[in-house]
């Protein structure tokens, strides 16, 4: 590999690991605070791409429907958050964590029906589109330089949320301890309510983000990704943000380094490898590098 | 050890016993007159829906025997499933579909295997059989590790077993004949094949609940550290549900190869998981009979929504074909079973049982450690004078 291969494949990595990210620190912020593995949070992300799509069709400026696609789907997590998930409040882990695999089928056969099963093209706005020449021949999408910049400054302004303000510092709180916070006077349900629409709008962000970079807006589209970024969250270990955005980068450069590195025979095979290490990762540090949460183990 | 668990059982479960075994009998006869009508009288599109929903019912009494029994709760399943669907495939195609030029990656005396001159039942019970071993024995490998796991961390790490099972089968051309997947396969499974395994599956279920090892699957579902406090291994009994379990399943995959004659990865992913969850939490967790009743009522409910998919018009909308449509509908139903009645039909309970209104034996087992003395054992005779055999 050349030093400028080098290059664009480790924009690449990045631009692919920011992505995941903004979908992992969703599902880890809702984990930390509901103990819900929300497999409907890859629906948050075809909701965003599938009305971007729509909006763009209507004939808006791009930073008009790219605004309208981020409140829809900000508005659809909570609206499955208040429909679906707070009925079952104090409910068994996996009694949630199936409630979001039906909210998920739910959804998707739902865009299935209106929004059809054709794959249609993701309008990228016309500035995104081309590429940047970088010193030393690096050339890179302008796409890619965008989620990066986005998602960098997108986490700044969420660390700077949960550390600074007093809605921030009382999901930590909750996060750590829900019965403690709450006998300090936190309302848990506003708590779980800004978790979902951050998550959301997150969500949002990552899906046209996504859209740009797969060029197309499918039904379906919202599994790939949560499933990566649920990787991702384990990685970095269940409930932790900090962890969940660092397995992101780590499994967006495994991702594109095996892909570089492996033989072409093997490289078809890596969700086999990514899903091993998720395993393993589980068996034998299911904290993952960052988690504090108490392994459940036998 | 394990038997503490299962002394409980003789003190009260006698007068069940009887009563059970003619429940049984009626119900097997009931079902064998349903296959017996099937085979004989039923037209093709609803004969193969009477073995899908025997297959069904095989897969969902499987998976409840790991859910339901042992607590662990497993998104896997399906790549059993697969499993056993794939291996009883290349032992029934007939050498001229396994030739090296199809299937380079098969080892000789493989793609020379020819079971078509056999009986077609013996033959699909000879790769039922296999399939379901080589998914006992991957099920073994996997859940020797897995099962130490609980909860959340279990229900992830099975799912990605079923990851890594559908990106080989995809991947693994030369075997697999990759998305295109498999076909000429016999289609010999006939009603009664069908119904005779959701018998065994049903049996084996049955048997394995009321024994030390079924008493024991309970307890550490109920509470890990009390059961271990009374001498359950719970590694151990959590593997051999687990196992069993992947047997069953096999020998379901290996069924449904066989009914439509052709197997491709699509159809062993999230979708096809997703619909047997549904059964076995329809139908409730620990409930054998319940993941029966959840099977039938899976397998139906989306061939009774079909008219629906196929178009409506609503006003000024005209809808050409709903897709989509029956599993809308099937995914807010299950939202709503998890709200208003998460423990599904029958919770811990079995059809018979509930219909006679007597607890299950279970519930009993589930509840306090009863430690058995000869005062409780004679207070018990007394208030159920019938139970001394």
């Amino acid at each position: 590999m050349s030093g400028a291969e080098f290059g664009q494949q480790f924009i690449n990595a990045l631009s692919l690991g920011s992505i995941y990210a903004l979908v992992a620190i969703g599902l880890a912020m809702v984990f930390s605070i509901l103990r819900l593995i929300n497999f409907a949070h890859g629906e948050a992300l075809m909701i965003g791409a599938v009305f971007a799509v729509l909006f763009a069709e209507r004939g808006l400026p791009w930073p008009v429907w790219t605004l309208l696609a981020v409140a829809v789907t900000v508005l659809g997590g909570l609206i499955v958050e208040r429909v679906a998930y707070r009925p079952l409040r104090g409910a068994p882990d996996v009694t949630l964590l199936l409630t979001s695999l039906g909210v998920s089928i739910g959804l998707q056969n739902g865009a299935l029906l209106t929004f059809g099963s054709q794959p249609r093209a993701f309008p990228t706005p016309e500035p995104l589109l081309g590429q940047i020449l970088l010193p030393g021949a690096v050339q890179i999408s302008r796409v890619n330089l965008v989620t990066v910049l986005t998602a960098i400054s997108l986490m700044v302004v969420l660390t700077w949320f949960v550390t600074r303000t007093q809605t921030g510092i009382a999901m930590r709180a909750t996060a750590e301890n829900a019965m403690a916070a709450r006998l300090m006077g936190i309302n848990i349900n506003t708590v779980i309510v800004v978790a979902f629409l951050l998550g959301a709008a997150l969500a949002g962000v990552a899906a046209l983000l996504w859209g740009a970079r797969v060029g197309r807006v499918e039904y379906s589209m919202g599994f790939i990704p949560v499933l990566k970024a649920f990787v991702a969250t384990v990685i970095g270990g269940f409930g932790s943000i900090p962890g969940a955005v660092l397995g992101a980068y780590i499994l967006g450069f495994g991702e594109i380094f095996l892909v570089a590195l492996l033989p072409d025979s093997l490289t078809s095979y890596r969700d086999a490898f990514i899903f091993s290490a998720l395993i393993l990762i589980l068996l034998f540090r299911p904290q993952g590098i960052l988690g504090s949460t108490e392994p459940e183990k036998i | 050890m394990a038997a503490v668990v299962a002394r409980q059982r003789p003190v009260r479960a006698r007068g069940h016993d009887r009563r059970q075994i003619v429940l049984a009998i009626v119900v097997l006869v009931l079902g064998a007159l349903g296959a017996w009508y099937a085979d004989a009288n039923l037209n093709g599109y609803r004969q193969q829906l009477f073995i899908l929903c025997a297959i069904y019912a095989v897969v969902a009494v499987a998976l409840a025997l790991t859910s339901g029994f042992t607590g662990v709760f497993s998104l896997g399943q399906i790549g059993f499933l697969a499993i056993g669907a794939y291996v009883s495939a290349l032992l029934s195609m007939p050498p001229a579909g396994k030739q090296p030029m199809l299937l380079p990656g098969l080892p000789e005396w493989l793609a020379t295997f020819d079971s078509s001159g056999w009986h077609p039942q013996a033959a699909l019970l000879f790769a039922s059989l296999v399939g379901g071993l080589a998914a006992a024995l991957i099920g073994a490998l996997v859940g020797a590790p897995l099962m130490r796991l609980s909860g959340n961390y279990v229900a992830v790490a099975t799912m990605g077993f079923l990851i890594i099972v559908h990106s080989v089968a995809v991947n693994w051309d030369d075997v697999t004949r990759g998305a295109r997947g498999l076909s000429q396969i016999p289609t010999s499974t006939n009603p009664w094949a069908a119904y005779v395994w959701a018998a065994i599956a049903v049996y084996v279920a049955l048997r394995l609940r009321n024994s030390p090892y079924g008493r024991a699957m309970i307890a550490s579902r109920e509470n890990i550290i009390a059961s271990r406090s009374v001498g359950v291994n719970v590694l151990r009994t959590r593997l051999l549900a687990f196992v069993v379990s992947a047997f069953l399943t096999g020998v379901a995959g290996s069924l449904l190869a066989h009914q439509i004659g052709t197997v491709a990865p699509s159809g062993f992913y999230f979708a096809t998981t997703f619909t047997v969850v549904i059964m076995v939490v329809l139908g409730g967790m620990g409930s054998i009979s319940g993941a029966v009743v959840g099977a039938i009522i899976m397998t139906l409910t989306p061939e009774l929504l079909r008219p629906i998919e196929d178009g409506v018009s609503l006003g000024p909308l005209e809808f050409g074909a709903l897709y989509g449509l029956s599993n809308i509908i099937i995914a807010i139903g299950f939202i709503l079973v998890m709200i208003f009645r998460p423990q599904g039909l029958l919770g811990d309970r079995e059809l018979g049982l509930a219909l006679l209104g007597r607890r299950t034996p279970q519930q009993d087992a589930s509840g306090e450690d009863i430690t058995i003395t000869p005062e409780l054992v004679s207070a018990a005779d007394a208030a159920n004078p019938d139970s001394r055999g």
